[in-house]
């Protein structure tokens, strides 16, 4: 019995599928918005809707064994608007061998997890892209930061 | 051998607990809106004084609007406002001309220039509200042909310098 139980509970060891992925995000995106960003000059509004570079943010997904995972998002406001939409969206695919779906369409961050976007396997910086939406002359002057956070899982 | 069993269990149980494990990073997006107070009048005005009624004592009153002439946008939480005040130039002439100066929706026809004297600064609108605003700017200019005189034959230019200026209300 031991000689079978042994064994068995060993391969049940390594073939169990929670691995510990490693995950990292490494960029930021800071702008700044002026008078310069004014739609026509004096006397008109600002342009609402700013994007980053489309490599803002590049993430990696190592040491996932071949497993299946998938990226959340959410953000945490250090300081923030409420005029403000904050969106991202994912503009490659990065390196690696599985495949990966989902997250090339802007989608708006909101407090709590949402899914952005899964794939199999290892894979090296994925970029993101960023867009805030609804900047206006209204929103007074300040520093406004907020906190994205990825999580990777296995579902 | 159990003993060994005990371990290899254990440490099939914490993998299989740890199914599902997560990772987390972070990316900082930072927005940084800087104050905006921007004020545009058109760079010229000109208003002519005639007078075409015979036995008249005064000149008749020219009165020019500059559609959309004034510009403004701010983004301040403190409401502005925008005087003008008017600075006559070194070489005019002593003259009783009155220049007033109003901007639509603002605080009325205010006089910048009284018989030839400047006027303190006068509050032409107040309690702007942060926003973009495209305003028409109406001027007026009166005088009397005595105490405002053209050259001897020949048309004369009298000449002030308008600055508006936006602050606190």
């Amino acid at each position: 019995m031991h000689r079978i139980l042994l064994p068995l509970t060993f391969m049940l060891a390594l073939a169990a599928p929670g691995r510990a992925i490693d995950f990292m995000a490494t960029g930021e995106w800071s702008r700044t918005i002026g008078a310069g960003d004014l739609q026509a000059g004096a006397g008109s509004d600002l342009v609402s809707t700013y994007e980053s570079a489309e490599t803002a943010a590049l993430l990696t997904i190592s040491n996932t064994g071949g497993a299946l995972w998938r990226v959340d998002v959410r953000r945490t406001d250090t300081t923030w608007h409420g005029n403000f939409t904050l969106l991202l969206r994912r503009t490659g695919d990065g390196t690696g061998g599985g495949p990966i779906s989902g997250g090339t369409a802007y989608q708006a961050i909101g407090e709590t997890n949402a899914e952005f976007f899964s794939g199999t396997g290892d894979r090296t910086n994925i970029p993101v892209q960023f867009k805030l939406a609804g900047m206006s002359v209204q929103v007074p002057p300040n520093t406004y930061a907020t906190t994205i956070t990825y999580t990777v899982v296995q579902p | 051998m159990s003993r060994h069993m005990i371990i290899f269990g254990v440490l099939a149980l914490l993998e299989l607990v740890c199914a599902g494990a997560m990772a987390a990073d972070d990316t900082v997006v930072t927005i940084t809106v800087d104050y905006i107070d921007l004020l545009q009048v058109p760079a010229t005005r000109a208003l002519t004084l005639t007078a075409t009624t015979p036995g008249a004592t005064n000149y008749t009153q020219d009165s020019q609007t500059d559609t959309d002439g004034l510009l403004y946008s701010h983004n301040s939480t403190a409401s502005r406002k925008i005087t003008a005040v008017a600075v006559k130039d070194g070489g005019n002439p002593v003259n009783d001309i009155t220049l007033t100066v109003s901007v639509e929706s603002g605080a009325g026809v205010k006089t910048i220039v009284n018989a030839g004297t400047d006027a303190a600064g006068q509050i032409v609108w107040t309690g702007i509200a942060a926003g973009g605003y495209t305003k028409d700017v109406t001027w007026t200019a009166d005088g009397t042909l005595a105490g405002t005189t053209a050259g001897a034959g020949v048309d004369k230019d009298y000449i002030w310098t308008v600055t508006f200026t936006s602050a606190d209300a």
